[in-house]
């Protein structure tokens, strides 16, 4: 088995820890804040009391003192369900070594793995390219780990990236909130991409788009005569790389940008994922931003 | 425009090296299998217009450059900017046209010596070791080149300033020609050509076509340049004859001449002086005043010379004073004799009844004086019968006169017939510069004629055809056709007097086919036989004279005298006869003619001798650029030399050349006008130095006047640039000489592109990088 647990990249983000930013709906008490009141530990609030509530959570000692009636509130922690969608199309095999895209979206979906069970949440796989690959229901047990990690060493690319029809499909799937983890190079149609987005958004899930993307990806430093190979159609494309940088760095930004405006739009984290960079310093970066802007 | 190191022009096949760069990089690529492919689709849609339009501009530039820098190497020049490559030595080669129009005064200098100067200030510029040589061109000389070493300016100019006129006119062609030959076998790569002239159109006129295409071809590989040596149209009078006011010149006398005056000139020409001189005797020099002479008038100035001794005798008549001094001299021999023997050969001779001889009215006309003055006139006939001309009689006579003469015997015809020696001794006596005239009659038939003396022997003017009689009107002469014929017999066109030429029927003439004369005279005459393989091209000269006239017509325009030159001798066909021959019985009228019988017909054979008489000086007389051929009469064993008139200069001319059955002395193309002298000495004897003694050569040498060839100053019109340009078909460079317009080496400078083109290079390079740069894509 690959390992695909870096000690370095758990070591920093377990610090952090993944907590979800906004409520989430779990099913045992845990980390996150619930939106189901009135049954916890935790008081909230005083309200009027208005026939129908449950006698049973009218603050005597408040009537006493206040001659009115009044209901005291609670807000219950419960767990949540991470699911993680790794993108396996086929352009995801680019790069080398330690930048291929897919081996770097492995290692980061076994990190968030660790991390999610590790704090008693629980964890969905579903690999994608053009249709769904291996899925993997959600689950808490730290064996589940073991599986997530066969799971993904098994997988192989075969087909072209088409996200934004299975994003919907998650959507219409999942009833519970969760937080949803998007891995892919997102070589997709945008507005189909950010359509999945928003359907996600629409059912109360917090998404997380990490965008994987190759150093060549973002610079495009060919020089000299180039044959390009697409790597997801039967195409090839014979030119002078240095020629067409510019615009290709033009049309790469726009749609960077599309992208990044979309996901911001519907309130969802973007991370740009630069391949040349270690995983622990995005991982932590991303973390520490998001504890940063955690609603309390 | 033409390439100075045209084999660097090769290099131009590099302009091929950035296909072959672009090429061989297209074919070297890597492959890389590639995620982003949306965007870089994207990006080649976007861009791939616009990138091959960049790419094919900076290939074209590359290439350009490439291209561009060959032409650079090959040193291009311009064939229309002046001057030569860039400080190279230059071959450059001068024709200088020679005829004597050059030697007018053009203001303070005479042409040529403008055209001296500009071509020593043309040497003096040149870059060093150029070459020049000079190539003369006047008529149809055969150009001279010089110097001899081409590399030697100092010889280069004094070989300029040896350079004088000839008498000859202008015909550049044969200069230019030889021009071309001396470039090609030039080594420099700048090639020159300069042409000195006075523009004259006679020039261009001559041989247009063939100096047309020379120049053409000349200037694809050299400059040509035209020097004008002559910007006004001189004053100009000319002599164009001496005609002696007697027939027929006798040792004694003291003789009128006639001398012929002519404005050639635009404007009228004042106070002129003609004078004439007899063997150059000054001091017998008898001159006259012409007040005005008016635009193109020609006017006869009588002046008399005083012929001591028969033989001949050189007249020699000059007027002045004009801008044009190379035609104001005239030099004719003439030959002075005691009288003129002539042979009368009758073909009907009649003892018993003398009237009805042929020759009967004939020999009245020849001697119409009285008996006692007889043995002293001028004429001194002798009339034999036809059966009794031999070769012999021949010797001494000038002038042969065959009448009513059958050539062949005719059944039941009873007229004596010429023997075939007598008939044929006739060719070499009229060769040799006699003269035969034939007079028709009942015996002539056109047969045997047109046979013997006309196939055979060449001597019949004319072939002839059956007679032709007149129905009930008589043909008469036209009087105004002899203004068609040669001069001597205008004078019956002009005067009054000789108005009884009108009188004159003839019933009865041999009809002339004037229209094969014409054809044979178009075709180049064929050797008489295979032994005679240069005789064609002797007898060539004398064709171009126009040796065949119509003396005079009739009024139905068949020709009734005709005259042919051949070689040094005339012949004359009357196409009528000299006698009546017997009249019709009806009516009286002659059956030929009765020419004889009218007054007019004594001054025609008065005319027809003088003319005659004087034409066998013909080969004494000539003009310059014609050939001389001479024909000895005896000492044809002895050798020959030629004293030029300047008496410094001679030639030696050899011993005569047989050609068929006669000898002949031939000196070509005498340049120079003036009197020249042959002198004989017999082989083994003669002198063996070069120069011969002139004294005794102008003692004793048989004199030959050449006279300046007139059609020069007859028409001393120049071209304009633009009637150049136009004659040529292209636009030489055009100098003026004297006016300070000649090059100098800055602008020689000027003339190569090989600084341009390399300028253009670098700004082509600098565009490139610039473009290459901004695209942003250098390879």
């Amino acid at each position: 088995m690959a390992n695909y647990l870096h000690p370095d990249v758990i070591a920093k983000a377990q610090a952090l820890g993944v907590k979800a930013r906004t409520l989430v709906e779990g099913l045992r008490v845990g980390d996150h804040r619930s939106p189901y009141r009135g049954f916890s530990v935790e008081f909230v609030q005083h309200r009027e009391y208005v026939p129908g509530d449950d006698i049973r959570h009218i603050d005597w000692k408040s009537y006493g003192r206040s001659d009115r009636y009044t209901i005291k509130q609670y807000e219950q922690e419960t767990n949540f369900t991470a699911h993680l969608m790794v993108d396996a199309s086929r352009s995801m095999l680019y790069g080398e070594g330690d930048t291929n895209k897919l081996e770097y979206a492995k290692v980061l979906t076994a990190a968030l793995t660790y991390l999610i069970i590790l704090q008693r949440d629980s964890v969905a796989l579903d690999v994608f390219d053009a249709g769904w690959g291996e899925r993997l229901p959600a689950s808490g047990q730290m064996g589940h780990v073991h599986k997530i990690l066969e799971t993904l060493e098994s997988v192989q690319p075969k087909d072209k990236n088409a996200m934004g029809p299975l994003i919907h499909d998650l959507a219409s799937q999942v009833r519970r909130r969760g937080l949803f983890f998007l891995i892919s190079d997102c070589f997709d149609d945008v507005e189909s991409i950010l359509g999945g987005l928003q359907h996600l958004r629409f059912g109360g899930h917090e998404v997380i788009v990490f965008h994987i993307l190759h150093p060549d990806e973002m610079d495009f430093p060919f020089n000299g005569m180039v044959k390009f190979d697409a790597m997801e159609e039967r195409m090839h494309l014979m030119t002078r790389p240095q020629l067409v940088r510019p615009t290709y760095l033009r049309a790469l930004k726009k749609y960077l940008e599309d992208l990044q405006q979309g996901c911001e739009r519907n309130r969802c984290d973007y991370v740009q994922v630069n391949t040349g960079r270690p995983l622990a310093e995005t991982l932590t970066e991303y973390l520490a931003r998001r504890l940063r802007t955690r609603v309390v | 425009m033409t390439f100075l190191t045209p084999f660097m022009l090769i290099g131009a096949l590099a302009a091929g090296i950035p296909v072959v760069i672009h090429l061989f990089f297209r074919s070297r690529y890597r492959t890389v299998p590639w995620a982003a492919m949306k965007f870089l689709l994207t990006s080649v849609e976007q861009t791939s217009r616009r990138l091959k339009f960049q790419e094919m501009l900076l290939l074209l530039l590359r290439m350009t450059v490439l291209a561009m820098l060959a032409f650079a190497f090959a040193r291009p020049i311009s064939t229309v900017v002046r001057g030569s490559g860039r400080g190279d030595a230059v071959d450059a080669v001068f024709v200088f046209d020679l005829s004597y129009s050059m030697g007018a005064q053009d203001g303070a200098k005479a042409r040529l010596q403008k055209a001296k100067d500009e071509a020593i200030k043309i040497i003096d510029e040149l870059p060093p070791h150029s070459t020049v040589q000079i190539v003369t061109a006047a008529g149809k000389t055969k150009p001279e080149v010089h110097p001899r070493s081409p590399a030697n300016l100092d010889q280069a100019r004094t070989a300029v300033q040896n350079l004088d006129v000839f008498h000859l006119v202008t015909d550049l062609s044969a200069g230019v020609i030889k021009a071309k030959e001396v470039l090609d076998n030039g080594q420099a790569a700048n090639k020159e050509l300069y042409v000195f002239s006075d523009m004259q159109k006679m020039g261009f006129d001559a041989e247009a076509e063939k100096l047309k295409a020379m120049l053409t071809v000349i200037k694809e590989k050299s400059l040509v340049h035209f020097v004008r040596c002559g910007t006004h149209n001189p004053k100009n009078v000319s002599i164009v004859g001496i005609t002696p006011q007697t027939g027929v010149p006798r040792p004694g006398e003291r003789v009128g001449f006639a001398v012929l005056v002519k404005n050639t000139s635009r404007e009228t020409v004042e106070n002129l002086t003609v004078s004439l001189t007899v063997d150059g005797d000054e001091k017998n020099r008898e001159t006259a005043k012409i007040e005005s002479l008016g635009k193109g008038e020609t006017r006869a100035v009588t002046l008399d010379g005083k012929l001591e001794k028969a033989g001949l005798r050189v007249l020699t008549a000059r007027v002045g004073p004009d801008e044009l001094e190379a035609d104001n001299r005239f030099d004719h021999v003439i030959l002075v004799r005691e009288q003129v023997n002539i042979l009368v050969v009758d073909g009907n001779y009649s003892e018993k009844d003398p009237e009805k001889a042929s020759s009967f009215y004939l020999m009245h006309a020849l001697l119409p004086v009285s008996e006692a003055a007889r043995a002293t006139y001028k004429y001194n006939p002798r009339v034999i019968p036809a059966r009794l001309a031999s070769p012999m009689l021949l010797k001494n006579q000038d002038v042969c006169i065959l009448v009513n003469c059958s050539l062949q015997a005719k059944l039941g015809s009873r007229a004596d017939v010429l023997q075939n020696d007598f008939v044929e001794a006739l060719d070499p006596f009229v060769r040799k510069g006699k003269a035969l005239m034939v007079f028709s009659g009942d015996n002539v038939r056109p047969e045997p004629y047109n046979k013997v003396l006309g196939k055979k022997l060449g001597l019949l003017p004319m072939p002839l055809k059956d007679p032709v009689k007149a129905d009930k009107q008589p043909l008469r002469i036209n009087r105004t056709s002899f203004g068609a014929g040669p001069p001597a017999y205008w004078i019956f066109k002009d005067e009054k007097f000789y108005e009884n030429f009108n009188n004159v029927e003839v019933w009865q003439h041999v009809e002339l086919d004037e229209a094969a004369a014409e054809r044979e005279k178009d075709k180049k005459p064929a050797p008489k036989n295979e032994d005679e393989p240069g005789e064609p091209e002797k007898k060539s000269k004398t064709d171009d004279e126009n040796p065949l006239s119509v003396i005079v017509r009739l009024n139905n325009g068949k020709p009734l005298v005709v005259s042919r030159k051949i070689d040094a001798g005339e012949v004359h066909f009357i196409a009528t006869a000299a006698h009546p021959e017997g009249r019709d019985e009806k009516t009286a009228n002659p059956n030929w003619s009765d020419f004889v019988t009218e007054i007019a017909f004594i001054p025609y054979m008065d005319v027809s001798i003088n003319h005659l008489a004087n034409g066998q000086t013909q080969t004494y007389n000539l003009v310059a650029g014609q050939t001389l051929s001479w024909y000895p009469a005896d000492k044809q064993d002895y050798v020959y030399d030629l004293v030029y008139p300047d008496g410094k200069k001679s030639t030696r001319l050899g011993v005569p050349e047989k050609i068929g059955k006669r000898v002949v002395i031939t000196a070509p193309d005498l340049p120079q006008a003036g009197i020249y002298r042959m002198t004989v000495n017999p082989r083994g004897n003669e002198s063996t130095g070069e120069v011969i003694d002139a004294g005794a050569a102008a003692k004793t040498g048989i004199p030959i006047a050449v006279i300046p060839d007139l059609r020069e100053s007859d028409d001393l019109t120049s071209l304009s640039e633009a009637e150049i340009d136009a004659k040529l078909g292209f636009t030489p460079i055009h100098i003026v000489a004297g006016e300070g317009l000649v090059f100098t080496g800055a602008d020689r400078l000027n003339r190569e592109w090989t600084v341009w083109a390399l300028l253009a290079v670098l700004a082509l390079v600098l565009f490139e990088v610039a473009l290459a740069w901004w695209c942003g894509r250098a390879w």
